[in-house]
């Protein structure tokens, strides 16, 4: 079975594969595009953190992803890391890396994650410009060979952003050779969302449709996937439109359970209501589960289909509907599919 | 039983869960992750439960010979052939 079937079976039973677990909202960087709000909630201490681990174990789900904020800002992370290796998760972690010394790393490398994912927005003044710290470049890049000498498996991935794209693939060439880790941002980093207060300022970073095609090509050129041209297959209409609520969820600092990071429910706290309660009853979660890709009406016939990533969570947000067209994701399909035109008659 | 008189363990980076009875194993070892899923049935299920460092290869046939009424023969060759299996995958050790 592959993991792919694993997530189908597990979640046509009822039970989540993945958790996105936010630890805390606390971070020591200032990153431009952070869709976090100024708001702190009050986070769960770390009985109770380890107690959604045990209700989340119960439930079988298997892969935990702990995020943040800055995961590494929690005092009591190595705890919780412990705990939730002992609880025999696969664990994959996400930071920013500044705070990990060779003394973190060695708590790492003790609980033996799948691996650690690691954000890096460009060279040392492009980096620091969108994190607004200084030295931030220098502590990330040491915590990566850090890791790497304990032989931790780390991914390094980025956001692509008007302040970074053109020197993304240069950044990609160092990371896998000179730092020799993956790189893992060639199409995920580019959607951008809007802040959780609702504030939209994290779209003033998104590229121009030009820059993006620039990008995109370069890309697809730098990775060679230009055989693969359309990677995306054409998904089925009675298929899930994505895994929240289905395959996958969210738990926030405070203990409230969502479908996704992108789709935030109310009335949702794990505090007053049993995760199987949430998950099973609660009207978001099953009018997401029964969402069905024939159902965007919208998108009945769209030739770009194929490059296209849709999200719910932002027709949600852009759209005010779940089962809506999404303008920006159309503007990144519509992007893909030139610069594999573009491509294509390169290669002719 | 020769290599197997020690106390078997489960390895460290190895991510699993019962769920029904079934046990579903998710390896990270090594430098690219395997994208393959192991699972176990029941009886490996049980099996599986008892692999803890705690119990000898001779008390765990003991146990299947107790739950499942096989002769200790049998119980014997089903737990060598699971646990070779196992080790060769790289899921369990003899510390
Ligand atoms: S596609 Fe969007 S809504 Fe679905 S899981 Fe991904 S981010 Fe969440
Ligand atoms: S969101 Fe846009 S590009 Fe994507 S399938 Fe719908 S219409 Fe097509």
């Amino acid at each position: 079975m592959t993991q792919h079937e694993l997530r189908l079976r597990l979640a046509r039973r009822g039970i989540p594969w993945t958790c996105l677990f936010e630890l805390t909202y606390r971070c020591n960087l200032q990153c431009v595009h952070c869709y976090l709000g100024t708001n702190n909630p009050k986070e769960m201490n770390t009985d109770e953190v380890c107690g959604v681990l045990d209700t989340l174990k119960q439930v079988g789900c298997i892969s935990l992803i702990l995020s943040g904020g800055e995961i590494f800002a929690r005092k009591d992370i190595v705890k919780i890391l412990q705990y939730a290796r002992a609880s025999h998760f696969a664990l994959r972690l996400f930071t920013n890396g500044t705070l990990i010394d060779r003394a973190m790393a060695e708590a790492i490398a003790q609980v033996k994650p799948w691996v650690v994912e690691i954000s890096l927005y460009g060279f040392r003044d492009v980096h620091e410009q969108v994190t607004r710290v200084k030295g931030s470049f220098d502590d990330t890049v040491r915590a990566i060979e850090i890791l790497r000498g304990r032989q931790i498996r780390v991914y390094v991935k980025s956001v692509v952003m008007k302040q970074n794209w053109a020197e993304l693939p240069g950044l990609q060439q160092y990371v896998q050779r000179k730092l020799k880790v993956q790189w893992r941002s060639i199409d995920g980093g580019l959607q951008i969302s809007p802040c959780d207060n609702g504030s939209k300022r994290p779209f003033l970073f998104r590229l121009s449709d030009r820059q993006l095609e620039k990008y995109m090509l370069a890309a697809l050129t730098l990775n060679k996937t230009a055989k693969r041209n359309p990677e995306i297959r054409a998904a089925g209409e009675n298929e899930h439109v994505c895994g929240a609520a289905f395959t996958a969820c969210n738990i926030t600092p405070s203990g409230e359970l969502n479908p996704c990071l992108q789709i935030r429910a109310k009335d949702n706290s794990l505090k007053s209501k049993s995760f199987t309660e949430i998950w099973q009853e609660h009207p978001l979660f099953r009018q997401l589960r029964s969402l069905r890709r024939g159902d965007r009406q919208e998108c009945l016939g769209c030739k770009d289909s194929v490059h296209c990533f849709l999200c719910p969570g932002m027709a949600l947000i852009e759209r005010g509907s779940l089962s809506a067209r999404s303008p920006e994701a159309c503007r990144l399909a519509r992007g893909w599919k030139n610069a594999y035109r573009l491509l294509d008659k390169h290669l002719a | 039983m020769g290599k197997l008189r020690v106390f078997p363990q489960k390895t460290r980076d190895l991510a699993w869960r019962i769920i029904d009875d079934e046990t579903i194993l998710l390896s990270f070892r090594g430098k690219r992750v395997r994208d393959v899923v192991y699972t176990l049935n029941s009886t490996a299920t049980y099996i599986w439960k008892l692999i803890d460092g705690k119990h000898s290869p001779e008390d765990i046939a003991g146990r299947i010979v107790d739950k499942y009424g096989i002769s200790p023969r049998v119980a014997l060759a089903k737990l060598r052939a699971l646990m070779k299996d196992l080790s060769g995958r790289g899921y369990i050790y003899y510390p």
